[in-house]
């Protein structure tokens, strides 16, 4: 498979879940709680791309969501831009074409979203902030991850991730 | 790019307030509508799917019960409930499907899916079954901002116990990371029993009289001898809520259109 080839499939799978965001996601459960599938799709895009246009990525998606949930407008698209960041650039660092150290980088990836999320646009602070970081943020970031993983396990072929270590 | 990406967020997030709204809804009202419009397609998609549901059980439920009339009049009565609010409402108003997003501050704002094409203006009062949910914020041609009674900007004057209690409530964090109601400024002679019911004053113009906002849970804080401080429960938790109504008319009293659980 050429470069250009497995790019397009890629592009096709960010794309789908882009799409699932906003048609599959609100038939799941609770909102807090459901996968986010936009952030999902930044993060596979940014493990794979240079730090710069992940960033640029991140800042993008970070602005739409911003208009979705205007509280702090801003806020979004500095957590999606430092995610997407760290993201590509812990590519550089870890090995990231491995089953458990992507389920590492999607966990921490929506946790440090909402993070950056809350204290950038100063909604929560002490036992507030907490709370929503120990059991909210928590639940969605597993649910994020398992929904990650399950996309690695059907595309691992087009995602090139490594079933084993 | 990093660093030019982080500035410029930095910068939307320090910009005015009215500039940061004209670029949210400029991003809604362009780029966002598809993706809006597959959200509420969805969103309506499952209403009808547990409306379908709902029907069908109740078609079983008068097979099973025919002839038995005690247990059709529950049923009726149970159904009038659910229809109830929209009735009862002595306003003009729209009902809007709230469109949930990702973020951990859903809930401080909410999208609905009506806006200015529905009749819907700014600072619009919003409701739903329970209560007071908030009011519109910024409204698109074909979805409104919703800021909720949890924004921090948030305060209402209400009152409670037939005028006799009246002060002002804007949220406070409760056990955890639960959103709860503080009740200010009530005299300290004014004693507020647990349970009573707190609902909008009418004052300021903006919220008809007699929304429910919440219920006394307890005292939090006094000032001797000036001012006592109450807990109160929301009468709406807006993370929870798929339908809110927009009142298109901010006078008149609606004491009449919400039932006490």
């Amino acid at each position: 498979m050429n470069g250009q080839g497995s790019g397009l499939k890629v592009g096709i799978v960010l794309f789908a879940l882009v799409i699932m965001h906003f048609t599959v996601r609100p038939l799941i459960g609770h909102n807090d709680v459901a996968p986010d599938f936009m952030l999902l799709a930044l993060m596979f895009y940014a493990i794979r791309s240079r730090p710069g246009y992940a960033a640029i990525a991140g800042f993008s998606i970070g602005i739409v969501a911003d208009a979705l949930s205007p509280v702090a407008v801003g806020s979004s698209a500095l957590a999606h831009t430092v995610v997407g960041y760290l993201q590509a650039w812990g590519k550089a660092v870890f090995f990231p074409d491995n089953l458990l150290v992507t389920t590492g980088f999607l966990f921490a990836g929506v946790w440090i979203r909402n993070l950056l999320v809350l204290l950038a646009g100063s909604q929560l602070d002490g036992m507030g902030l907490f709370w929503a970081m120990g059991t909210w943020s928590v639940a969605q970031a597993v649910t994020t991850t398992v929904t990650g993983i399950v996309v690695v396990l059907v595309f691992r072929r087009w995602f090139k991730i490594e079933m084993v270590q | 790019m990093f660093l030019t990406c982080l500035s410029l967020a930095a910068a939307v997030r320090l910009a005015p307030l009215p500039f940061a709204d004209a670029l949210a809804s400029g991003i809604r009202e362009t780029l966002l509508v598809p993706f809006l419009q597959l959200q509420m397609l969805t969103e309506r998609s499952r209403v009808r799917r547990t409306e379908f549901a709902t029907i069908v059980a109740q078609r079983d439920s008068a097979v099973a019960v025919a002839g038995q009339v005690p247990a059709l009049e529950g049923e009726n009565a149970r159904l009038r409930a659910i229809l109830g609010l929209r009735t009862r409402m002595s306003v003009r108003h729209v009902a809007g499907e709230v469109v949930h997003q990702s973020l951990p501050s859903d809930g401080t704002t909410l999208i609905v899916s009506v806006g200015a094409a529905d009749g819907v203006e700014r600072w619009a009062p919003v409701v739903a079954v329970g209560g007071l949910v908030g009011n519109v914020q910024t409204v698109d041609k074909g979805t409104s901002v919703v800021y909720t009674w949890t924004h921090p900007e948030f305060a209402i004057s209400v009152t409670a116990l037939d005028e006799r209690v009246v002060g002002i409530a804007s949220p406070a964090r409760g056990s955890g990371a639960t959103m709860m109601l503080e009740l200010r400024g009530v005299p300290y002679r004014g004693d507020v029993p647990v349970g009573t019911q707190v609902v909008t004053a009418g004052l300021g113009g903006v919220y008809p009289r007699g929304i429910p906002v919440g219920y006394v849970r307890g005292v939090i804080d006094e000032r001797e001898g000036w001012s006592r401080s109450f807990l109160l429960e929301p009468a709406v938790h807006p993370a929870a809520v798929s339908h809110v109504l927009i009142l298109l008319a901010q006078a008149g009293d609606l004491s009449a259109g919400f039932e006490r659980p």
